[in-house]
């Protein structure tokens, strides 16, 4: 496989023909290369998904490359460019598979902390503590309530509490990634500042959870 | 320890690495090649990237992302 500079990649790639051909070609083999270490987190070679999800993968990849080429800037090499665009398409088709059941309005039905209170009266501290915590749960849950839309509730809890992607939230809000970042980023900044009117910070909030 | 303690707990650690201003995760997918091979080199990514290991640090799809092409780019570089 001939080695390309950034320059060569992209001219080849610019125009269709010959050298456009070879250079798919090799870009498709590199990305295939790096597939197996990108997604090791989430499924082995051996995984009868692994092939066809490559394969998929793959293609999309060149054809992103292919539309986006004149938005690489040249500031990392060409194909770690690249890995990076099979990695993002990778891990949205895998995150997609992998939620593909679930509802948002099931997952977030119950607000954090709704579970029973009672859990933490079998928490070995004194009961003065357990009061103290509860106290300060019931103070927190209020300052959610009246800080926050009912939006930034529910993508609070899914992606925070139950670990749902950004992605499969954004996509059942009729949202976007960037735009759900936004909507918890200010979510977080009106925590936040609630917190410090209030004069408490996160120190004195987290020594009332810490054990002992 | 109850479940409530453990979500409040984390919810406070958010909010505690909050800033008024971060990057969006299309902003941190832009260099996140550039950012990841400063890794790789070794470089003290810490004033430069500073927005992106605060992004990192709070979002996990986006982390996610960075550590699948750390891997790519340790193993075949």
């Amino acid at each position: 496989m001939s080695e390309r500079t950034n320059k060569q990649w992209v001219a080849d790639l610019s125009a269709p023909g010959e050298a456009q051909e070879d250079a798919l070609s090799d870009l498709r083999a590199i990305i295939m290369r790096g597939l197996p270490y990108a997604l090791s987190k989430w499924l082995t070679p051996s995984d009868p998904q692994f092939d066809s999800l490559s394969e998929e993968v793959a293609q999309d990849t060149l054809l992103r490359v292919l539309d986006s080429l004149q938005t690489f800037e040249g500031r990392s090499k060409f194909t770690t460019w690249v890995h990076k665009i099979a990695v993002r398409i990778a891990l949205t088709e895998l995150r997609r598979k992998r939620w593909r059941d679930v509802s948002l309005d099931e997952l977030t039905e119950r607000a954090p902390g709704e579970g029973p209170l009672g859990i933490l009266a079998t928490h070995e501290a004194g009961p003065e503590v357990v009061a103290e915590q509860s106290d300060m749960i019931e103070h927190l849950q209020r300052v959610i309530s009246e800080e926050l839309t009912e939006k930034q509730r529910q993508a609070l809890i899914a992606t925070q509490i139950h670990g749902m992607p950004m992605e499969e939230v954004a996509r059942r809000m009729g949202s976007n990634r960037n735009a759900l970042y936004k909507l918890l980023h200010d979510a977080r900044l009106r925590l936040k500042s609630r917190l410090e009117e209030e004069g408490l910070s996160p120190e004195d909030v987290m020594a009332v959870f810490e054990p002992g | 320890m109850g479940e409530s303690v453990d979500i409040m707990r984390q919810l406070v650690k958010m909010v505690a690495r909050t800033q008024q201003r971060e990057l969006d995760c299309g902003e941190v997918f832009a260099v996140l090649d550039q950012y990841t091979e400063a890794i790789v080199a070794g470089e003290d990514v810490s004033a430069e990237f500073a927005l992106v290991i605060q992004h990192l640090d709070l979002c996990r799809d986006c982390l996610e992302e960075y550590e699948a092409l750390l891997s790519v780019l340790q193993k075949i570089h």
